[in-house]
């Protein structure tokens, strides 16, 4: 069972990873060589991203590694870059944060111990939808049998006309 | 003097405590004496609330104004060097104006709603009333006890500190103000739905009235979360508009439960379904309004911009919100079910069951959002673990959600009441949705590779297709009949159905921004590279040249700003000017981006480290179709506004008819 | 309701018991969260448990701030280590920087406890100035110019202090302003931890 979650989820945070992400990958290698001043972001930047876009600024709190400008931030790009120079994978380096930071400096809680919770979570939240659909209309449907259709052919009002301003009127009398 | 100015504006906030009390007492005794003169005096008791919280704001601003630094709050929150126009939105600076004007805007938003709705709903009003002074009292003993604006010291400082720089900003100036003022005007509403749940019936003016104001609250919190939007995109210097941080989604919780009601009151307008639920709706929304006071400033959840957290607030605004919930909720598990009409929804496909789709959706993503936003302070209190839930979780998992809704943005609002069939569906369908796997396959070829931006783009297409074919159908019909030209017939219908073509503004509207956020999530290109004058980037269809960069001085800060020229392919040019700016009085830096702004995209620069001899860091990026979310948000502006300039309806009573069981009971 | 004739008791009673199941549910939820809440305001949002709690000591070995002197962690096995990461630009170290001082003096002399300071992102002459101001620690501090001992000891933000047992591992961490109080806890459990 756990093994079937598990796929599941792995499977839909496969199919549902943003673009961005991958497509930042293949951004403009296209730029000619005949101009030599032009400026290309190099892989190992493209790398550095996609590592520390993962990674939570451990006093911004709200902000990825990457995109925040504390000084915290500053150095573990630095950090990173160096270990990206010395042939570190992706996940050597999470890991490596990971080991002294905790999960909190993860941008995602890991898909490990009680987290598929907040991954099965959604699912759980559309199937109970679904059912509460299903029930809701099923009985509706079967009100409608039997009911003539015809009853409230025509315009579209509602049976409940009643106003408070007549209501207190009524209360008057 | 200026120290009896601030004295005069605690008095009048204390004098209106005493008043929110005396209005309420009174609005209950009415109930049970049945003395109209009761109910008289708590409205004229409301009145006096808002003028009186009037005067204790504007004592406030003026103490801003005239640099009174023997206010404390003024010395906290301004500076002499500070410009006037901050030195007018420091107001909402911090914890404590910021309350006060989340008072303000109750205590006006209560005067209104007593005063417009007073004849319309004289059995509501006691409740009414009761609730909205109720809400009143909890603000201002908060605002009296525990954050007190009015405090002065003696002597006076020399000097304030500064306003918090992020502050001074246009954007940031008036993103707050529109969002507390969406967030209360949620009070009206849930006022109603109390006054509701407590009469056991919601009529005809209760539709109308709850529509209105949740329209108007939902129209000022989109435009507070869209401008909070907007300045995170200016000054954040992040590239991007929303970073799923929780205080974003805290705003964007009652958002979605509150487009949830404004489509469900639909049903209970037309075929008097959901009656039970609309009321849960608005106080849940309202409810949620209140959680995301409670989070941003209890310091529950850290967060970009948490304020200055203080547990003995948090604890107070926590049980302010127990209960509220547990008599708004309490009353509603008590009495809800007096509200349940005789029907249900009838079909799986008909315009009710389409606004059940859409209930859940907007229902499940608010889930959603508060699982997420929630989950790592459960962890941490079960567990004592720390994790992050952020933008990557919610990116994954809302995308499908917003996908549907987006699918039934085109179906709903074309099918018809009651019961449609598959026959009829695909006569309207079919080529809206040929259309759109049409668009989907060419966007493939064109570079649309994530599955997702092709759905989204194909979808976006065909709720397009299906609207304007619609519109076109109901255009050419009404021709033939009046043999009038298209525009007349066109403006003919739209007059007669303000509420159906102002809902489809709002959906063009929506569209429009969907479009903008398709194009900035999923085509964007970001590149940071080290620059030294004289060497160029590409960033779009721009080639971007780096001149140099020189010191500055602005009014209260100095700067480092750098020069580069753009130019496109077809040969214009330009200059765009990114700044690293350093406040001097609170030590703090913030970068400031420079932004060429077109229709297709924006070219964006932000400056990192300087490394010497002009070189630095330099991150560019290209944000196609950014200003579309901008302009769409116009568009729903619009349709709002179309939508409310018709009249209410007039409730002619109809004195034949017997009271229903529920005003008996 | 009159229109409607054939809203029957049964479907009454039905409608009531749909409402009867999400009543206990709203109910539910709302006591869950209140409880959350309520647990989540008693507790320190910036306590951030670190997983280096039990495992082994970074062995650094760095220069001594205004000495030609290099200093290594595993020098002091033996001995409990208190590890103080400072910095002359934080403003929390100010607050704690009489209790280093007192503590240090009062600990130190028994052999049993090793004081250290790591002077992180700063550069020597702020650091000497801010001591020279303050006090100077009776203890060596090490630098840590760019901040990279910071990083491996999983620092979020100074003052951030590590106490190490007699064996090298970590027993215990403490982030923000040391107290008297807080120190002799920590102190215990570095002496409890094997």
């Amino acid at each position: 069972m756990r093994f079937l979650i598990a796929f599941v989820c792995i499977s839909l945070s496969l199919s549902l990873a943003p673009a961005s992400l991958f497509a930042a990958e293949t951004v403009k290698d296209t730029v000619s060589k005949k101009e030599p001043e032009v400026k290309v972001e190099s892989e190992l930047e493209k790398k550095l991203r996609f590592v520390a876009s993962m990674l939570r600024c451990p006093v911004c709190q709200g902000e990825s590694v990457y995109d925040s400008h504390a000084d915290v931030a500053v150095e573990m790009k630095r950090l990173i870059r160096e270990k990206i120079e010395a042939g570190e994978t992706a996940e050597e380096i999470l890991t490596y944060f990971k080991d002294r930071y905790g999960n909190f400096v993860l941008m995602e809680p890991p898909a490990e111990g009680l987290h598929w919770v907040i991954w099965v979570f959604p699912i759980f939240m559309a199937l109970l939808g679904g059912l509460f659909l299903f029930q809701n209309l099923r009985t509706g449907a079967k009100d409608l049998q039997q009911t003539k259709l015809d009853d409230f052919d025509g315009q579209e009002t509602t049976d409940d006309n009643s106003s408070e301003v007549s209501d207190i009127k009524e209360l008057r009398l | 003097m200026s120290g009896s100015l601030i004295e005069i504006g605690l008095g009048a906030t204390s004098l209106s405590l005493i008043i929110a009390i005396a209005s309420m007492v009174l609005a209950f005794l009415s109930l049970y004496r049945g003395a109209p003169s009761f109910l008289h005096s708590a409205r004229h008791g409301m009145i006096l609330i808002a003028v009186l919280t009037t005067i204790g704001c504007f004592t406030i601003i003026w103490s801003f104004v005239i640099k009174d630094f023997s206010v404390l709050y003024v010395a906290q929150n301004s500076n002499s060097q500070l410009p006037l126009l901050y030195r007018l939105t420091a107001l909402w600076g911090a914890h404590e104006g910021s309350l006060m004007l989340w008072l303000w805007y109750l205590a006006t938003f209560s005067a209104i709603a007593v005063y417009v709705h007073w004849k319309s709903h004289p059995l509501s009003m006691p409740y009414v009333i009761m609730t909205l002074a109720g809400l009143q009292i909890g603000f201002m003993v908060f605002i009296l006890f525990l954050s007190n604006p009015f405090i002065e010291v003696h002597p006076a400082l020399p000097d304030g500190r500064d306003l918090n720089p992020l502050l001074q900003d246009p954007g940031l100036a008036f993103h707050p103000p529109t969002l507390y003022m969406g967030y209360v005007a949620f009070s009206i509403p849930f006022a109603f739905a109390i006054a509701a749940l407590a009469r056991g019936q919601s009529g005809r003016e209760w539709v109308v009235t709850t529509r209105r104001w949740t329209l108007f609250a939902w129209v000022t919190l989109t435009s507070g979360i869209l401008l909070g939007g907007y300045w995170a995109y200016y000054e954040l210097g992040w590239g991007g508009y929303w970073a799923w941080d929780p205080v974003e989604n805290a705003s964007l919780m009652p958002w979605l439960t509150g487009t949830a009601f404004l489509h469900s009151i639909m049903a209970q307008d037309q075929r008097n379904l959901f009656q039970t639920w609309n009321v849960f709706l608005v106080i849940t929304t309202f409810a949620l309004s209140l959680l995301g006071t409670f989070l941003v400033r209890s310091g529950v959840l850290t967060s970009v911009h948490s304020f200055a957290a203080d547990p003995g607030r948090g604890a107070y605004i926590l049980g302010f919100l127990v209960v509220v919930s547990v008599i708004a909720y309490g009353l509603l598990v008590w009495r809800g079910h007096r509200l349940i009409g005789p029907h249900k929804v009838s079909s799986l496909i008909s315009r009710e069951s389409a606004l059940l789709y859409n209930n859940l959706l907007f229902v499940a993503a608010a889930i959603i959002v508060l699982t997420g936003t929630l989950y790592p302070l459960a962890i941490e209190v079960l567990t004592g673990e720390r994790v992050s839930v952020a933008a990557p979780y919610f990116n994954k998992v809302m995308a499908p959600v917003m996908l549907g809704i987006v699918l039934l943005m085109g179906l709903g609002p074309l099918i018809p009441w009651r019961k449609s069939s598959y026959k009829k569906m695909q006569q309207q369908f079919t080529i809206p949705f040929g259309l759109a796997v049409l668009i989907a396959v060419v966007a493939y070829f064109l570079g649309a590779t994530d599955v997702i931006a092709m759905i989204a783009i194909g979808l976006v297409g065909f709720v397009f297709a299906a609207t304007f074919m619609d519109i076109f159908g109901a255009v050419k019909a009404h021709m033939k009949v009046t043999e009038r030209s298209w525009f007349s017939s066109l403006s003919i219908l739209a007059g007669n159905n303000q509420r159906r073509y102002g809902g489809f503004i709002v959906h063009l509207g929506t569209l429009v921004l969907i479009i903008g956020v398709i194009g900035s999530a999923f085509f964007k290109e970001e590149a940071t590279v080290n620059m030294k004058p004289g060497d160029q980037v590409v960033s779009g269809p721009y080639t971007l040249t780096y001149k140099t960069i020189v010191p500055q001085k602005g009014p209260n800060y100095t700067e480092r700003m750098a020069f580069f020229e753009w130019k496109k392919q077809d040969g214009t040019t330009g200059t765009l000017t990114p700044s690293k700016r350093n406040y001097p009085v609170t030590q703090t830096v913030t970068t400031e981006a420079s932004i060429l702004s077109t229709l297709v995209g924006d070219l964006y620069v932000v400056l990192g480290n300087e490394h010497g001899k002009g070189e630095v860091t330099t991150r560019v990026f290209w944000n196609p179709l950014v200003n579309w979310v901008w302009i769409g948000w116009m568009i729903v502006l619009l349709g709002v506004l179309f939508a409310m300039t018709k009249r209410a309806p007039k409730i002619v009573s109809t004195p034949n008819k017997k009271p229903t069981e529920e005003v008996m009971a | 309701m009159t229109t409607h004739p054939q809203t029957t008791k049964a479907q009454k009673a039905e409608t009531q018991k749909t409402v009867a199941w999400w009543q206990f549910a709203l109910i539910g939820v709302m006591i869950m969260m209140f409880i959350l809440f309520a647990a989540g305001l008693g507790r320190d949002s910036k306590f951030i448990p670190s997983p280096l709690i039990g495992k082994p000591a970074y062995d650094f070995n760095l220069k001594q701030l205004g000495a030609e002197k290099q200093i290594k962690l595993s020098d002091y096995k033996g001995k409990i280590v208190v590890l103080n990461f400072w910095a002359s630009w934080c403003v929390t170290c100010r607050e704690e920087h009489h209790v280093l001082l007192e503590s240090s003096k009062a600990v130190q002399p028994s052999g049993k406890v090793q004081f250290i300071g790591v002077n992180s992102k700063d550069t020597d002459k702020a650091a000497f100035g801010f001591m020279d101001k303050r006090g100077h620690f009776p203890y060596p501090s090490v630098i840590d110019r760019q901040g990279r001992l910071a990083l491996e000891y999983g620092v979020y933000g100074m003052p951030e202090t590590f106490f190490i047992n007699k064996n090298g591992v970590i027993a215990a961490k403490h982030i923000g302003a040391l107290t008297h109080k807080i120190l002799a806890d920590k102190l215990k459990q570095a002496e409890a931890l094997q």
